[in-house]
């Protein structure tokens, strides 16, 4: 072998190291997408989409919530909820409470484009199943994981306080005197009214979690978060 | 070209003979890239993947962790309230379901409207500073949600990053954490004025 055969191994061998090492190195520095590309990187994808939707879909459930005690708070401390034609709608002012606060809360999230559809139930406790009109999607790569966020709350507090809070007034209306043995008595600190004002509730100020500390009525116990 | 002429000629193994040492290296590199490329590699990379899925476990068990029931409602209802009072009890409740219910080396940071609490809690996991220990910590994953007052919450999730084959040796991180970061580890109590593991 002359000269030249001595430079080609030589070459050979260092050449081949050369592009080895660039390969590491591009792989150690540049490929940021490989170590994805892995066995079990696809059930680590599809676990992180399905928890993130998990997510989303708690603190939907959390609003829902949340909302409805907005809306309850917002009708018992509405003096347009006194007016007695108004107390014959009661349910569908709540309603439109609901959803107005339901709209506030879902405007700053993911869910603001997604419509619902309310199914409310007020006997005894407080129903409200909210039904999505279109699926919550996430996806990375080729893999696609899809929800219906709908979601179902019930809140321990019955509108129908707001029945028998017109019978008192029924009956204050007729003899004007307070009736402090009334069952509703026992369900409100409603306090006797000044004459003439049947509106002039008692402010009662106590902590109820997150209602407002300022309500016209002592909302009835045994909610988790109106608890007395 | 001439070079494989001449090649050609004298036979490509006497070239072989000619510079021995070469080829050994040669081969001895391929050998190593081997190793490098079929078992390093894959070792690392399977230690990434082993730590996305345990990552995927911890969110999972936050989930659940914010559902708990709490004697304000659930696990964000507390929250809520230490976020509006900075009650004492109420972080004592907070720490206690995270310890039922969540690794020892777990860190909470919250955050409103992309500000950190006042306080002293769930404000400072040390990554600040560069981690607990050198590089020790990591984001691991966070939680946003929507409180009570429309307020954007968000809540992160820091754990010692023990998928590092050299950081799988500490047995002792508290002994590294600042007053402040210890009563933000779960793992962590502050007595007479030094961390320790609790």
């Amino acid at each position: 072998m002359d000269s030249k055969g001595y430079i080609f191994i030589p070459g050979l061998v260092i050449g081949t190291l050369i592009i080895f090492g660039y390969a590491l190195l591009l792989f150690a520095t540049e490929n940021k997408d490989l170590p994805t590309k892995v066995i079990g990187s696809m059930q680590s994808d599809s676990l992180k989409l399905i928890s993130d939707a998990e997510k989303e879909l708690l603190d939907l459930d959390n609003i829902a919530r949340y909302a409805a005690y907005n809306a309850l708070v917002k009708l018992g401390d509405s003096n347009t909820a006194w007016d007695t034609n108004l107390f014959a709608n009661i349910e569908r002012d709540f309603n439109i409470l609901y959803e107005k606060e339901m709209n506030e809360y879902l405007g700053k999230t993911i869910f603001r484009n997604i419509g619902f559809t309310y199914i409310y139930d007020f006997d005894n406790k407080l129903i409200i199943e909210g039904l999505a009109k279109e699926e919550l999607t996430s996806e990375k790569d080729f893999i696609k994981y899809r929800a219906m966020p709908n979601f179902k709350i019930i809140v321990d507090y019955d509108l129908k306080v707001y029945d028998r809070l017109y019978k008192r007034y029924s009956e204050w209306g007729k003899d004007k005197k307070c009736v402090q043995n009334s069952d509703v008595f026992e369900e409100m600190s409603v306090i006797c009214a000044e004459e003439g004002e049947f509106l002039n509730f008692e402010v009662v100020t106590k902590d109820f979690g997150y209602v407002q500390p300022k309500i016209k009525f002592k909302i009835r116990k045994t909610g988790e978060l109106f608890s007395t | 070209m001439r070079v494989f002429l001449k090649m050609n000629k004298k036979g490509f193994i006497g070239a072989v003979f000619a510079a021995p040492w070469f080829i050994i290296l040669f081969f001895f590199a391929l050998f190593v890239f081997f190793i490098i490329f079929t078992i390093v590699i894959p070792f690392i990379v399977n230690d990434e993947i082993k730590g996305e899925i345990e990552d995927s476990s911890l969110s999972f068990s936050l989930i659940n962790f914010f559902r708990m029931q709490s004697s304000k409602g659930n696990v964000h209802d507390l929250f809520y309230y230490y976020m509006k009072n900075s009650d004492a009890g109420l972080f004592d409740e907070i720490r206690t379901r995270m310890r039922e219910f969540l690794d020892k080396d777990v860190c909470i940071e919250v955050l409103v409207n992309e500000k950190t609490i006042s306080g002293e809690h769930f404000n400072d996991c040390g990554e600040k500073q560069g981690g607990v220990v050198g590089v020790a910590i990591k984001l691991t994953d966070n939680y946003e949600f929507l409180n009570f007052d429309k307020e954007k919450v968000k809540v992160n999730f820091y754990r010692l990053n023990i998928n590092k084959f050299w950081l799988r040796q500490i047995r002792d991180p508290c002994s590294f954490l600042d007053k402040n970061q210890c009563l933000n580890w779960v793992g962590c109590v502050l007595e007479q004025g030094e961390c320790k593991n609790g």
